[in-house]
């Protein structure tokens, strides 16, 4: 454990999350879970550019990160509109039950 | 010192809700452990000085996505999902797969130029900063981002109406 | 231009009347039409022609020096040559094969007129007599041995005629083998005489033995009387005589009573120069002659069959004949071979006229009182039995009456002679009882007969003249003592009478015997169990074992080399399908795994399952981001 924080920390935590959340969009079958998943990614990713703000001294980073974050509710929103449209069609959240992309 | 522990603190949040919530069994609880998240990956910014991102995060992610997560999960037939099988075929595979993943990125990401702390250059308070620059330079950005929501509002009401019959 | 220069037409015509029989005579016999006229007609002419030129080659070679006549021809292999020699001895038995050749073709004309297959029987007939002249006239060894095998194929031919019956063929086969094993002697002779002198030509051999050892001369003697004791029934090949009667009557006429069982006769006389300087073998050849004449008799004494008589008659008559050239006495025994063709001949035709007229009722007991239905048959038969009694005035009497004469002559003369004065009255005896028994007394069972057409009387009297005037002629030549022609005369005489008492004037007297004599009768009505002995030694021991032997050889060996090739089949088929099964198979597996393998790991690809797609990603992913770790 080092006394000093360095950026390293946080870009190491942005990766383990992100590893976290890919994981769970590859192995869960629940839908739902995925979209929550793919937020994980997200945060990852904004940890990431705050980071990487902070190296440089500017808040470009920071807004962009912002916009992530105004972009990630926009694809939650129309996701999980989305998902319950499927779900009165196909009956079921479960991703492998749904393979249309098939042909 | 402190910065530290606290770093610790809130990354220990942050991904070890991740692993939860992504092994969860009931998706209840998987949000609740998103929250959990969430608020460490707030904390985490907090920690970084982005304390505008610190506020947006609590509001935004805590406060209206995993609202909206919770409102479509109960929407769904949720109880017959505790039943079955949580993983897909083959995840051991895929975990392998993911964790090599993260080996390689650590690995590749500790050959970078990140060994140095950083101190922040004295300057205006964060959220002065970030509103100035949304409002100058990105002001573009910042329209569009509404747009983006709005057209998210329109779709998601478009998607959430219930099928009319079809006249023939 | 001489009548000489047609002999070769003598064996020619009858050879091409069995040629042209062999090649059309089929297709004269469609099934269903009745018999045809025309192969009989032709082979008989053809026969006829043949007697009448051999009759003019003979008057013309008596004007010749030396009585003798040879026409030396082209070579033919190991010292043979197509050649023929006609001198007094050939010139006899032609006329005499010719001769009566012809009378049994046209007898045949008419006892045969009912038979399905006429071609082959004339044809069969004439090869026989075109074969039997090859024999007689050849000038060399190996064209009579020719001959000689072609009497043997002929008569097996004619035997086995009614080849449906199974007894016919088994006879035919009997006749054939045992002149075969006699062959072997024959030819072994042949071979040795051939060695010796480099030729096989008479003269040739007989000026090149001049100088051979007694040793070689009596070695090669012995081997040529196993050859004339088999083509001459005699003791112990006579056996298949009495079943050669299996044949048709015409066929036992000429065949086995005048003519083929003659050819070993010839051949010793041919050969008389070897057998004149082979004392010992010609002692045996008397010795063989003596004994198949007695054991022949006293068969032929409870013989039943009336054409089994005569073969056993025939037998010993032969006997007589052997018993004659081991006496060196050459003439006598062509004089008796000349007269038992007339009336042996002419008992088997009449024979053949009682079967014709009986529908083939052949038992002498089940015959009687045909005396006043057949008086030509009668008259013919009589003159052949009272001729083979040898009854003073008949040919066979001063034919036999030579031979006991000369039999004096030989060592131990007298036990020949007392051989030949026993046998002869057996002969009267056996003779007159078979008159007796067809001809006299009452009918005792069958059909009305009725005589024999002209076609088969007019060959019968004039061998029945034969049977008489044959006699009187040599006879005059050659007169003998009158001493012994009373002896024999007294013989003969007392035989008839036995005969006639027993069966005729007194049959009850006969009534005991069975009782008394039983054991003899049986065992002369087994044949002195000659043939059983062959049947357990030779047939049962030899053949029989060989047969086993060969059908061993058959299943172990042939049929273990086709189940071994079967299984060499299995084994290279199996080994072939573990080829095709592994191999060819795996190939298209391998190639319909790798298919399906690789059309799977495509096919989960395009799994429809979003999760699989980003899977991918991330392995794309890492696999880039290996890229950097180096």
């Amino acid at each position: 454990m080092t006394a000093q924080l360095t950026p390293f920390h946080f870009i190491a935590v942005s990766a383990l999350l992100l590893v976290v959340g890919i994981a769970g969009v590859l192995l869960r079958r629940n839908l739902i879970v995925v979209l929550m998943s793919i937020e994980l990614i997200l945060n990852a990713v904004n940890i990431n550019l705050v980071t990487f703000s902070r190296i440089h001294g500017q808040t470009h980073g920071q807004v962009f990160a912002l916009m992530i974050m105004a972009v990630a509710v926009a694809e939650t929103a129309v996701g999980l509109a989305l998902l319950i449209a499927l779900y009165r069609n196909r009956g079921t959240v479960l991703a492998d039950e749904i393979d249309l992309l098939k042909w | 010192m402190v910065p530290v522990l606290l770093f610790y603190f809130f990354s220990l949040l942050a991904i070890g809700g991740g692993i939860l919530t992504v092994t969860r069994r009931s998706v209840v609880v998987s949000g609740v452990w998103l929250i959990v998240s969430l608020l460490g990956v707030a904390g985490l910014f907090l920690l970084e000085g982005a304390e505008f991102l610190f506020v947006a995060q609590l509001i935004l992610y805590v406060g209206g996505i995993i609202l909206l997560f919770l409102i479509a999960v109960m929407l769904v037939n949720f109880n017959a999902a505790v039943y079955t099988r949580r993983f897909r075929n083959g995840w051991p595979a895929v975990l392998s797969i993911c964790l090599l993943l993260a080996a390689e990125l650590l690995a590749l990401l500790s050959a970078g130029r990140f060994a140095a702390p950083v101190t922040p250059a004295p300057g205006l308070p964060n959220a002065d900063a970030v509103a100035d620059a949304l409002l100058s330079k990105y002001l573009v950005a910042f329209e569009l981002a509404s747009v983006v929501l709005l057209a998210a509002v329109v779709g998601a009401v478009l998607m959430g109406q219930k099928r009319k019959e079809h006249a023939s | 231009m001489t009548g000489l220069h047609f002999l070769w037409l003598v064996p020619a015509l009858p050879l091409l009347g069995a040629i042209l029989m062999a090649l059309f005579g089929r297709a004269l016999e469609p099934e269903g039409s009745a018999p045809a006229r025309l192969p009989g007609r032709l082979c008989s002419a053809l026969v006829a022609l043949s007697f009448v030129i051999a009759a003019l080659c003979c008057l013309e070679i008596w004007g010749l020096p030396g009585h003798r006549y040879e026409l030396r021809g082209s070579p033919w292999f190991a010292g043979g040559e197509w050649g023929l020699l006609l001198d007094p001895l050939s010139a006899e038995l032609t006329l005499l094969v010719s001769g009566i050749g012809a009378l049994v073709h046209i007898y045949s004309l008419a006892y045969m007129e009912r038979d399905r297959a006429q071609y082959r029987f004339f044809g069969g007939l004439n090869f026989f007599v075109a074969a039997m002249q090859i024999l007689v006239l050849a000038n060399n060894y190996l064209l009579l041995f020719a001959g000689w095998e072609g009497v043997g194929f002929a008569s097996y031919l004619l035997i086995g005629f009614d080849y449906q019956r199974w007894s016919a063929g088994v006879a035919g086969m009997k006749a054939f083998i045992i002149n075969r094993a006699a062959d072997a002697g024959f030819l072994l002779g042949i071979f040795f005489l051939i060695l010796k002198s480099g030729s096989a030509h008479f003269g040739t051999i007989e000026a090149a033995s001049r100088h051979w050892s007694s040793i070689e001369i009596t070695l090669a003697a012995a081997l040529l009387m196993v050859g004339a004791m088999g083509k001459s029934a005699q003791f112990p090949l006579h056996i298949w005589l009495p079943d050669a009667m299996e044949g048709p009557t015409p066929v036992s006429a000429l065949i086995h009573s005048a003519t083929m069982v003659c050819a070993g006769v010839y051949l010793v006389v041919r050969s008389g120069f070897l057998f004149a300087y082979a004392p010992e073998v010609s002692l045996a050849v008397s010795i063989v002659g003596a004994i198949t004449a007695l054991i022949a008799a006293t068969i032929a004494l409870v013989e039943n069959d009336i054409k089994r008589v005569l073969a056993y008659s025939t037998v010993s008559q032969i006997g007589f004949m052997f018993l004659a050239l081991g006496a060196g006495a050459y003439t006598a025994a062509l004089f008796h071979l000349f007269t038992h063709a007339f009336f042996k001949s002419i008992l088997f035709l009449g024979s053949g006229s009682i079967i014709h007229a009986l529908d083939g009722e052949q038992n002498l007991k089940h015959m009687g009182g045909l005396r006043r239905r057949m008086p030509g048959t009668f008259v013919a038969m009589i003159l052949g039995s009272l001729s083979l009694a040898a009854v003073p005035g008949f040919a066979g009497f001063f034919s036999k009456d030579l031979i006991l004469g000369e039999s004096l002559g030989l060592p131990n003369g007298w036990l020949f002679f007392a051989f030949g004065l026993l046998t002869s009255f057996l002969t009267a005896c056996y003779a007159g009882r078979m008159m007796c028994l067809a001809f006299f007394g009452e009918r005792r069972k069958g059909t009305e007969p009725h005589e024999a057409p002209k076609t088969m009387l007019v060959p019968m009297y004039i061998l029945g003249a034969g049977c008489v005037a044959a006699g009187w002629v040599p006879s005059l030549i050659h007169w003998r003592e009158w001493p012994l022609m009373l002896v024999s005369a007294t013989v003969s005489l007392a035989g008839l009478d036995i005969a006639w008492r027993f069966y005729i004037a007194t049959p009850e007297s006969r009534t005991g015997w069975d009782h008394r004599f039983g054991f003899l009768i049986r065992f002369l009505r087994n044949r002195w169990y000659i043939d059983a002995l062959y049947e357990e030694s030779i047939l049962n021991g030899v053949i029989l074992r060989s047969a086993e032997g060969a059908a061993m050889v058959d299943s172990h060996l042939v049929d273990a080399g086709v189940n071994g090739a079967a299984m060499g089949t299995a084994f290279i088929s199996r080994i072939l399908r573990w080829f095709d099964r592994w191999v060819v198979d795996g190939l298209v597996r391998f190639s319909e795994t790798t298919a399906q393998v690789s059309s799977s790991c495509a096919r989960a690809l395009q799994s429809g399952l979003v999760q699989t797609y980003a899977l991918l990603f991330i392995a794309g992913l890492l696999v880039a981001l290996g890229y950097y770790l180096k």
